[in-house]
């Protein structure tokens, strides 16, 4: 092609071309040139490719105005450098960038044979902090070469660092990816191992309470037996191994019978429906004949509301409380037992009013407390921790029978209700339990 | 007070012999036969193998039946005796000491004529068994021979 030059001079220029390709190619300093009375670029090369981040396709064919910040500014000394064949340098101040900068012209025609111009050459460079005279501008478009070949080193460096932390940031993440999947496998299936465990034991639980009562009333009914039927015919040390025999057994039964209704409590489904708490306590106190007069009085205060409740779990709370408060009673003295009720706020203004949240859920509705006031002999200061814990007594075994499970039994099922349950108590002075429900809607609201 | 025969399903030696003293207790005089598990209990039921001679082994007026069964289940026996025209009217009272409304709604679904729970406690069970007594051997009138048409 270079020994076929083209009439059209102006549009193919192939000498400059040429002559200018493999000299300028690899310059490290920023160098492009333009072509025409538009000055459309024909030819960039790759530091000035670097300068304005953009590939060769980008830049060639396009008007120089458009490709250079403040490109337009520069035509008037274009078209003077063309027209004279003059080279001169020119600093051009971009505002609108974020750190403003000098643009830096070096600016010489290119000549065709005839040392007549077909374009212009122009080595651009880009400097921050420059002060603007011809000197200035000198030295920065050569040491722009310098800074250029650093520029390349440094981007090269850092763009092979940056790719090599992306991989490594990649290969991070899908291996936290990995890690979150198979914890989350892991934390699924451990939960359903432990939920099996729990399901197995509560039904063994149940089924080995369940079972031993079989053997214990064996225990028990022969013993009876022997005490009813063969009495003449035991001494007396003889009847009271017996009566040891049947009372022991008795007292086991009674354990059995609580790790049964408590294991009940808790795995049964506690669906929540209006009881009528009234007819309830009314129902349950009399069931029992020593908790009549003159045994024992009981006064049932108000007209309890109905609440959202479980009969069962209820039951289980009333007999309880009710019985506790009839069985702790100094010796000589008629147990009288209180019951009536109170309307509270809401468990969630409760909590805010406490500063603390209250040991059952917070619940929306209006919420009822029961009290239950005893003249019983009262719970020490220092045993308030241990009265709703398992197996726990706090008094002497000989002087009061129980198995300490009655109050976790409540507890459980107050729990599972939603509801709360606590006391106040002074020791000699009696005590005073409460039990806080959730009200239900009146019957005639109630669907 | 009727001389009908008492069939006892249980297979717990130490609550025949419980339910026993408790009917000797309170006066039952009724023969009594027991059955150690549900299959003998069927098989007695429905004249089969060593019970096929009805003239010593007459079909009981009552039968008081356990749940817990070895071999065939409390469930099944009534089921089965319900299925068959002799057995079909014959008055069933569980004895068991399941307490669950699921058992107690089964029971009543597959045709039990009465459901009580058995108490640990010996005194108890005398009441429970005075209770059968003055019921089920004294006021009730048993379906006539023949079963139910």
């Amino acid at each position: 092609m270079g020994d076929d030059p083209t009439p059209d001079a102006e549009r193919d220029p192939p000498d400059s071309r040429h002559r200018a390709a493999p000299i300028i190619e690899r310059a490290p300093l920023p160098i492009i040139e333009v072509q025409g009375s538009a000055h459309i670029v024909s030819y960039v090369n790759p530091a000035f490719c670097l300068l304005l981040g953009k590939s060769r396709e980008e830049l060639v064919g396009k008007p120089f105005s458009e490709i250079v910040p403040g490109g337009s500014e520069c035509l008037p000394i274009l078209d003077h450098v063309y027209q004279s064949g003059e080279a001169v340098t020119h600093a051009c101040k971009v505002d609108a960038e974020t750190n403003p900068a000098h643009w830096l012209y070096a600016i010489w025609p290119a000549l065709d044979t005839n040392e007549r111009p077909v374009g212009v050459i122009i080595q651009l460079t880009r400097a921050v902090n420059f002060r603007r005279d011809a000197a200035a501008i000198n030295e920065a478009l050569l040491i722009s070469g310098l800074h250029q070949h650093e520029l390349t080193a440094m981007a090269e460096k850092e763009i092979s660092e940056r790719k090599r932390i992306e991989a490594a940031l990649q290969t991070a993440n899908h291996r936290l990816a990995d890690q979150a999947g198979e914890l989350e496998r892991l934390v699924a299936e451990r939960t359903e191992k432990l939920r099996e465990t729990v399901a197995d034991l509560e039904g063994f639980s149940y089924s080995v309470a369940h079972d031993m009562r079989a053997p214990l009333s064996g225990m028990q009914g022969f013993a009876r037996i022997l005490l009813d039927d063969h009495a003449d015919k035991l001494d007396a040390v003889a009847h009271s191994y017996l009566e040891r025999i049947a009372s022991s057994a008795a007292r086991m039964d009674m354990l059995i019978q609580d790790v049964l209704n408590y294991t009940h409590v808790m795995r049964s489904e506690a669906a929540l429906a209006p009881v009528d708490l009234n007819k309830l306590v009314e129902d349950i106190v009399a069931t029992y004949p020593n908790w009549q007069p003159p045994a024992a009085r009981i006064d049932l205060e108000d007209t309890l509301p109905r609440v959202l409740g479980h009969e069962g779990f209820l039951t289980q709370c009333i007999s309880n409380l009710v019985s506790n408060a009839i069985k702790f009673v100094a010796p000589g003295v008629t147990p009288r037992v209180r019951i009536w009720a109170e309307d509270r706020p809401h468990f969630a203004a409760q909590a805010s009013e406490n500063g603390k949240m209250a040991a059952g859920p917070a619940s929306d509705g209006p919420v009822v407390r029961v009290w239950f006031e005893d003249n019983g002999i009262g719970i020490p200061p220092g045993a308030r921790s241990r009265v709703f814990r398992m197996f726990e007594r706090i008094n002497p075994a000989d002087q009061f029978e129980g198995t300490g499970m009655g109050l976790t039994i409540v507890r459980k099922a107050v729990q599972r209700m939603g509801g709360r349950v606590d006391f106040e108590s002074e020791a000699g002075k009696g005590s005073k339990f409460w039990i806080e429900l959730k009200k239900a809607a009146r019957s005639s609201e109630a669907a | 007070m009727t001389t009908i025969l008492i069939l006892l399903v249980e297979d717990e030696p130490n609550s025949v012999f419980f339910f026993e003293h408790a009917a000797t207790k309170v006066g039952i005089t009724n023969p009594l036969r027991v059955a150690k598990d549900g299959r003998e209990a069927l098989d007695y039921l429905e004249g089969v193998g060593e019970f096929a001679d009805r003239r010593k082994h007459p079909l009981p007026g009552l039968v008081i039946l356990d749940l817990k069964l070895p071999r065939v289940a409390g469930f099944e026996v009534l089921k089965q005796l319900r299925q068959q025209p002799e057995t079909r009217a014959l008055p069933v009272l569980m004895l068991t000491s399941s307490a669950s409304d699921e058992d107690v709604a089964r029971a009543y679904a597959l045709g039990a004529n009465g459901y009580l729970v058995k108490p640990s406690q010996l005194e108890e069970l005398v009441k429970v068994v005075q209770g059968i007594k003055d019921f089920w051997l004294t006021l009730n009138r048993p379906p006539p021979p023949g079963g139910a048409s």
